[in-house]
């Protein structure tokens, strides 16, 4: 059950009281950290993606209204941030068809036409972690940060859909897309090793 | 009895707990069976432990603190 920012919290942050901000930057600065350097960014780019997610949340603090947590409410403004900065770098991936690719394994009755190839185990071998880096690289920002957020940070359902900013319907679907393009990808890569 | 269709959009969507209990069984009945949605279903998780390794390990807490500091003195002055 997600706890929500209690009053007294908020008000001492808006204020800048009682070394709110201090607090806050000593309990969230690791997991934001975590999380720019889990989207792929470099460490001096995820340091500076942290900083710019405190500095707009002590701007928008005044705004914050105590319905999520201060983490979502923090994570969230991270999201956004990491959004901008891969739109400035240009690595926003051009739509595909993943539904269709998922597809394509199968026939009309629902079997394997395509049976999927690749390691099945060894996720902390030298070659799977290699593969694993490299086909993130190729993930749209939602659909890692989605994937992230479940698998790496373990946070909830409802709590993925806040700082993303979606139903639970498209939660579902940015998985789906993740775990299929990911999947696809590692196969390539073994298959061609 | 699911399809190997079924069974894998389950697994990669990831709600097998949301299925009725009834479906639960027959699913995990069919991967107890099947050669290939057995592998698909250990790749699939996979994805998730490879994950975990690359990008789950704590941040480094000697870098965290300078940045904790550099973000105090930035933004309480």
């Amino acid at each position: 059950m997600a706890i929500e920012a209690p009053e007294q919290q908020i008000s001492d942050l808006k204020n800048r009281r009682n070394g709110s901000v201090e607090k806050c930057i000593e309990l969230y600065t690791g997991p934001l950290l975590a999380t720019a350097l889990g989207l792929g960014f470099s460490r001096d780019a995820a340091e500076e993606l942290v900083q710019t997610t405190f500095v707009a949340f002590l701007e928008a603090i005044d705004r914050f209204e105590g319905r999520s947590q201060l983490k979502t409410y923090l994570f969230g403004i991270l999201y956004n941030k990491a959004s901008d900065m891969r739109r400035l770098r240009g690595r926003e991936e051009a739509s595909e068809n993943i539904e269709e690719m998922f597809e394509q394994r199968f026939d009309v009755k629902g079997m394997w036409v395509s049976p999927p190839r690749g390691p099945e185990e060894e996720a902390q071998s030298k070659e799977v972690q290699e593969w694993i880096e490299r086909c993130a690289e190729n993930l749209p920002i939602n659909q890692r940060m989605a994937f992230f957020l479940k698998e790496v940070e373990d946070q909830s359902t409802t709590e993925i859909c806040k700082i993303l900013d979606v139903s639970t319907t498209n939660l579902g679907v940015l998985l789906f897309r993740a775990k299929t393009k990911l999947r696809e990808c590692l196969e390539k890569r073994w298959l061609s090793k | 009895m699911p399809t190997c269709h079924d069974v894998a959009l389950r697994i990669t969507r990831g709600d097998v707990d949301t299925l009725s209990f009834y479906k639960r069984i027959m699913l995990h009945l069919h991967l107890s069976m099947c050669k290939v949605c057995g592998p698909f279903e250990r790749q699939i998780k996979l994805l998730s432990d490879a994950f975990r390794v690359k990008w789950g390990k704590p941040t480094d807490p000697e870098s965290v603190e300078k940045l904790q500091n550099k973000l105090k003195e930035k933004l309480l002055g």
